[in-house]
């Protein structure tokens, strides 16, 4: 049950402020600009703490937050550019270098990021319906890179047993994937 | 040959294994006549394969950052109510 005290400024920042500068930073690659949407995000959380159902995760409902504020941002930046077809028989003055463009990230639309987005949502949720220590292992070998030998240590299992869990967690990570993209 | 066939699951394995450690002579040769012989298995190789490319893009996508202790403190004092 989440109460008062971890939804005050101080819990929220401490608790989940590197969790979705992460996420932001991996929709967006723009540090500052992360920063200052999660404090935008922060700011519109403690605003409307009403809005926030009990039952529900703070993290889950931060993340919400933030992510209406990306794809707000992602709107905003795509007006910005004019349609590169009309710009070619309009150019007047001085032009802005396409490389420029290139460099600025906008190599997805709009829609290529949320759908890329959305992938990783749903695999995220498959992640989390790997059992815990599977889910830890999976992460171990994939995100953080170590070695067999290693995570074999440390979640004191035999090498067998490790191929077993890769095994039957990308089983389970399959199954939960087909559905989700079935239903959509 | 039957022995070979009945053991999807140690072959799946040994796909899995063969990504990080090199297999025995024997092991190469019982998966490569498996795979032959056995569509779930093939299948299981190819999502296998797509999963591991997911994972992959999705850790690139995933880089860890953090606010320093001296931002989160003026973080928390900006979004403190007026």
């Amino acid at each position: 049950m989440v109460t008062e005290e971890h939804l005050n400024p101080k819990a929220l920042v401490e608790d989940h402020g590197d969790y979705l500068l992460s996420f932001a930073m991996s929709k967006i690659h723009d540090l500052e600009l992360s920063k200052d949407l999660i404090q935008d995000t922060f700011i519109s959380a403690l605003e409307n703490l009403d809005s926030f159902e009990k039952r529900s995760k703070v993290r889950t409902w931060l993340t919400s937050i933030l992510h209406r504020k990306i794809i707000d941002y992602w709107r905003k930046a795509e007006t910005r550019y004019t349609d590169p077809i009309s710009s070619f028989f309009h150019q007047e003055g001085d032009h802005q270098s396409w490389i420029l463009e290139r460099i600025s990230d906008r190599t997805l639309t709009v829609e290529a990021k949320i759908a890329q987005e959305e992938t990783y949502q749903e695999l995220r949720e498959c992640l989390d319906t790997l059992p815990a220590k599977w889910k830890s292992i999976v992460s171990s070998k994939y995100f953080d890179e170590k070695e067999t030998d290693q995570i074999c240590n440390d979640f004191d299992i035999r090498p067998s047993n490790f191929w077993v869990i890769v095994h039957r967690s990308k089983l389970i990570l399959r199954d939960c994937l087909k559905k989700k993209w079935m239903q959509s | 040959m039957d022995a070979i066939m009945r053991n999807c699951q140690k072959i799946s394995e040994n796909i899995e294994r063969r990504r990080f450690q090199p297999l025995s002579w024997k092991e190469r040769l019982f998966v490569q006549l498996h795979l032959r012989n056995c569509a779930p298995c093939r299948n299981y190789l190819k999502d296998s394969k797509a999963i591991d490319v997911l994972l992959q893009k999705y850790q690139e996508a995933r880089p860890n950052y953090g606010f320093s202790p001296q931002e989160k403190q003026t973080l928390i004092e900006k979004i403190k109510k007026p």
